[in-house]
């Protein structure tokens, strides 16, 4: 098998997977007692009749189901996910594509202090694996990980800035600065290419927090797989090799150990953008971080059915293409699958 | 040139100790061609990582003798110490070729990587490259070889190692090196790998190579191509070999001396021919008889009965006295010494000597 | 080979033969007691679930098994601090917040365990039917996990929640529908890994049905690794639980859970830090309980 072959393979999987996605969300969608208008308009629905008139019509909603899921398809092939009661009944697409930048900017960096963190603290718990370091970095990832995202995210609120005043929270910068010109639309990349450093250290400032919150949820996964496989390959006869070949233990450890054990790091990509994803709904409203997650939250409050399928399958997207990013990596850290 | 004297080696468990090495005694000489055999749990792999220095410890521990390579006690040093004369001086193969190269290296790299050791360890001895490597200077200006391997190509060093990894693959009649160079390990067979494993301690030119089982791994008609490559390029590369094996007669196609091993302890040690034609120890003679000959008459193998006492908990005579044959009064009371009863053949057994 | 008077021996001989199928709870017993986290996680749990039993019979019977009753406004001073009286302090309508994290847990573990038991049994049903059988049910089976690992739990749990209307028998109706996906698929790969052991092949060749052989053969092999898993599953199904309850779609007020408490008190953050922290760490330290006897019993029974 080749690499290209591979990767169409799951590039076909993926394209199922979407499909599937989406005629769950329509089942859902579909599955609400009554007039599912009332639902999807939210409690403001009697206010607006036209509204409804419009979907129903829009929708095809006293067609047959099966023509229903045929409009419901062409509209999502079009963009269309509806419109949002949450933000006045502007588009939801429009929103999201204002709603996610922000978010993937929280996930970057929970992503990057994640692995750093996991990675880093992993390869310490292995090397002194059953000593005190092994044993408080495990309290240490396990408080992490059991605590729900929310409550890391009010602990950190408290600490940096109610009692130290250390970090600014609401918004993704200092509302005083203009929100750089949109060329990757996502605002701190922009700032950058711009040159417009102000903006990008105050966005940076207002990130940490959220992004932390995230990282200290998930990085306990990597540790705690990064741990466990290290310490199996380090018994593994490759690394009895490399030391009967006079290595010292530091290349052993980190050229022939760490290099295999990366690989089951891999694996776990898809677990923690899962993990991220969740979190953000729950992060960005305490930090009132103009993201997606914070318009799921907004969504709910007013049952904004559109807004909460629209996102659903934004979401799904995102774990996807996630997905497809590990397959791809795994090509690249593992030769096996690269040539096997 | 290996002396290894006394060397009682125990595993502490939780609720009981093992006696694996029980006062073994060894001396080995330059280019000699040397198998220990004995049946799996006798304590052979451990006297072979106890030698190279890879025994984990614990939960092994030694109580007793030491292992001198070169006039240098071994057992002494430290761990860095001990890890300079793994390679370049002792080297090491494994019985699973399979598994013990790095799956993520190309086969080359992993040569590259072991040359690379030898020639940092050479220019690190100042004046003669061939001196003693335990001189000051050498262990004062250890420094690791840089992390990442080096490149093959490019750069004085690279074309230097290049050069003499395809040099290497050769030696050990890899047909086509500059195929195999650019494989990962997992793209060759059985044979082809434990060929490579071979090629790369032999890279590092080691005074001693000691083989654990190499060719239990591998179907016969590879076995006996692999064993036949050792003992070529033992000459060839003027190196010692300690091939540990559990089968006799693997030991008789190649060693020059076979030094039997039983429950710890080696119960005789002599030349393969006085080993096969005159066997001196009843565990020896039975071992033999266990080997099926191919002539009518001997067509029936005769399993040694009983079994190897726990090495927990070891009687007080002779290990092997609930099992032999020739057993005597003494066998049970007093455990027979390793004594040379013939000029080059010791035995540890009451038949003999006085 | 098996022959075929091997074959027609009595049952018991082959189930015999058949490993796993009696694990030794008093090993396991003592085992955690040697192992410090596994004894931590297991006093954790033992004090939620004990609390849970107390809570819930105390409700069913109209018994007062809470300090204060845990719905009733000003029982103390608005937002007072933690004391004697008040062990977690009161919130913003003078209720006894510690009443309130104690009348919850029966919520919170119930609901965990139910989902844990309803994705083990479907799961281990559906897994291994389709990995004896192959073929179509398996691919499809396969495709169906594949679509539900590609949206979140807590948001596919959101949108069926939404769907049926908040509430927590709903909440708990859809957490079960998309928690048994993984447990299908382990179960599936466990099937595959037995399918052709000797012990399968004999009741195979005995006549035994597929549903017998799943039944009597498959499924207790199985169990062990689906019962590891799921015993380290019972922290996130909390964590969820707690997740949807913070966003309103669980339980409605006024009556408490800990998810929602912490929704609602974190208003006060600013006067009140702790207020919102208590029931925070209340599921963190369910959730640390659960997955230390979980990782403790990983190490047991895996060993």
């Amino acid at each position: 098998m080749n690499i290209a072959g591979f990767i169409i393979r799951r590039l076909l999987l993926a394209i199922f997977v979407l499909l599937g996605v989406v005629t769950i969300t329509f089942i859902l969608a579909h599955s609400i007692p009554g007039n599912p208008v009332y639902a999807w308009l939210g409690r403001d629905a009697s206010a607006h009749p036209a509204l409804v008139q419009l979907y129903t019509e829009k929708y095809h909603l006293n067609d047959p189901l099966y023509i229903q899921y045929y409009y419901y398809l062409s509209g999502l092939v079009q963009g269309n996910l509806g419109y949002s009661p949450a933000k006045g009944f502007i588009p939801v697409t429009q929103v999201i594509s204002e709603t996610l930048p922000y978010t993937l900017q929280i996930a970057f960096f929970a992503i990057v202090i994640s692995i750093v963190l996991g990675v880093v603290l992993g390869v310490l718990a292995a090397r002194f694996h059953h000593g005190p370091a092994d044993k408080s970095i495990r309290a240490f990832y396990l408080a992490g990980i059991s605590s729900p995202s929310f409550f890391i995210a009010l602990v950190l609120l408290i600490i940096f800035t109610i009692f130290f005043h250390l970090l600014p929270t609401g918004n993704a910068a200092s509302l005083s600065l203009a929100v750089p010109r949109a060329i990757t639309h996502i605002p701190m990349l922009d700032a950058l290419l711009e040159g417009n450093f102000t903006y990008f250290f105050s966005a940076l400032q207002h990130v940490i927090l959220p992004s932390l919150s995230l990282a200290l949820g998930t990085f306990g996964v990597v540790v705690r797989v990064l741990r466990s496989s290290m310490l199996d390959v380090m018994r593994s006869n490759y690394v009895r090799t490399a030391r009967a070949k006079g290595l010292t233990e530091n290349t052993v450890f980190f050229k022939h150990g760490l290099r295999n054990a990366m690989i089951s790091v891999v694996t776990l990509s898809s677990l923690i953008v899962t993990w991220l994803i969740t979190g953000t709904i729950f992060v960005e409203s305490i930090f009132s971080y103009p993201g997606m997650g914070q318009y799921v939250y907004q969504a709910l409050l007013v049952q904004d059915y559109a807004g909460i399928l629209g996102t659903t399958i934004v979401f799904a997207i995102i774990i996807i293409l996630s997905n497809l990013v590990a397959d791809i990596l795994y090509v690249v850290v593992d030769p096996q699958i690269r040539l096997g | 040139m290996l002396d290894i004297s006394d060397l009682s080696i125990v595993y502490e468990q939780k609720k009981s100790t093992a006696l694996v090495l029980d006062n073994v005694d060894l001396e080995l000489d330059k280019n000699t061609f040397v198998a220990v055999v004995g049946e799996s749990g006798c304590g052979k792999s451990t006297l072979a990582l106890s030698i190279i220095g890879l025994l984990a410890m614990p939960p092994a521990k030694i109580t007793n003798g030491k292992i001198e390579y070169k006039s240098t006690v071994l057992t002494a040093l430290k761990p860095n110490e001990r890890r300079q004369f793994r390679g370049t001086e002792i080297a090491m193969i494994f019985q699973e070729p399979l598994t013990s190269l790095n799956p993520v290296y190309k086969v080359g790299d992993q040569i590259a990587e072991a040359i690379a050791v030898r020639e940092q360890r050479k220019g690190k001895v100042k004046g003669d490259p061939q001196s003693d490597v335990m001189q000051k200077t050498y262990r004062v200006n250890d420094t690791e070889f840089p992390s990442r391997l080096p490149r093959r190509r490019g750069g004085t060093l690279g074309k230097l190692l290049a050069s003499e990894v395809l040099d290497s693959l050769k030696r050990v009649r890899i047909a086509d090196p500059e195929q195999v160079v650019d494989r990962y390990p997992f793209e060759l067979s059985g044979g082809m790998r434990q060929r490579v494993m071979i090629a790369m301690a032999l890279s590092q030119k080691p005074a001693l190579l000691i083989a654990d089982e190499p060719t239990t791994a591998l179907d016969v008609t590879t076995q006996a191509q692999v064993l036949k490559l050792m003992k070529d390029l033992m000459d060839e590369v003027n190196t010692s070999i300690l091939l540990i094996t559990h089968d006799l007669a693997v030991a008789s196609q190649v060693a020059d001396r076979v030094i039997v091993m039983y429950a710890g302890e080696i119960v005789e040690d002599s030349n393969v021919y006085d080993m096969f034609k005159e066997p001196l120890h009843p565990y020896t003679q039975g071992l033999l008889k266990c080997i099926p000959s191919g002539s009518k008459e001997k067509a029936r193998l005769e399993p040694i009965s009983g079994t190897v006492p726990s090495l927990a908990n070891l009687p007080p005579g002779c290990k092997f006295a609930s099992r032999c044959p020739h057993v005597m009064e003494i066998c049970r009371k007093n455990r027979p010494k390793l004594i040379e009863v013939k000029p080059n053949h010791r035995v540890a057994c009451y038949l003999y000597g006085e | 080979m098996l022959t075929a008077d091997r074959a027609d021996e009595p049952e018991e001989d082959i189930v015999a033969s058949n490993p796993n199928r009696s694990v030794r709870f008093k090993a396991i017993l003592s085992s955690i007691r040697s192992n410090k986290g596994a004894l931590i996680g297991f006093v954790i749990v033992a004090i939620f679930i004990i609390t849970s039993i107390v809570e819930a019979l105390g409700q069913y019977f109209k018994v007062k098994v809470t300090p204060y009753n845990p719905l009733q406004i000003s029982v103390g001073p608005n937002l007072a601090p933690p004391s004697f009286q008040h062990l977690f302090g009161t919130d913003q309508l003078g209720r006894d917040v510690f009443s309130r994290i104690l009348v919850a847990t029966p919520n919170d573990v119930g609901v965990s365990l139910a989902v844990i038991s309803f994705a083990l049994i479907v799961g281990a049903v559906v897994g291994c039917y389709a990995g004896f059988h192959g073929g179509l049910w398996d691919e499809a089976l396969m495709r169906i996990t594949d679509v539900f690992f590609a949206i979140p739990a807590l948001v596919l749990a959101m949108a069926i929640a939404l769907a049926l209307g908040p509430g927590i028998t709903n909440m708990t109706v859809a957490l079960m529908v998309i928690w048994w996906p993984p447990y299908a698929r382990l179960a599936r790969g466990e099937t595959l890994k037995i399918a052709h052991q000797n012990y399968i092949e004999a009741a195979k060749l005995s006549g035994s049905g597929i549903s017998k052989i799943i039944f009597g053969h498959a499924l207790p092999n199985i169990a062990l690794t689906l019962l590891i898993y799921a015993s380290l599953d019972v922290g996130t199904v909390i964590l969820v639980y707690a997740g949807l309850n913070f966003l309103g779609l669980g339980i409605q007020p006024p009556h408490p859970d800990w998810g929602e408490m912490v929704s609602s008190y974190k208003d006060y953050i600013l006067t009140d830090p702790y207020l919102p922290l208590f029931p925070g760490l209340i599921i963190a330290l369910g959730v640390i309980g659960f997955s230390l006897l979980g990782d403790g019993l990983k190490d047991t029974l895996m060993a």
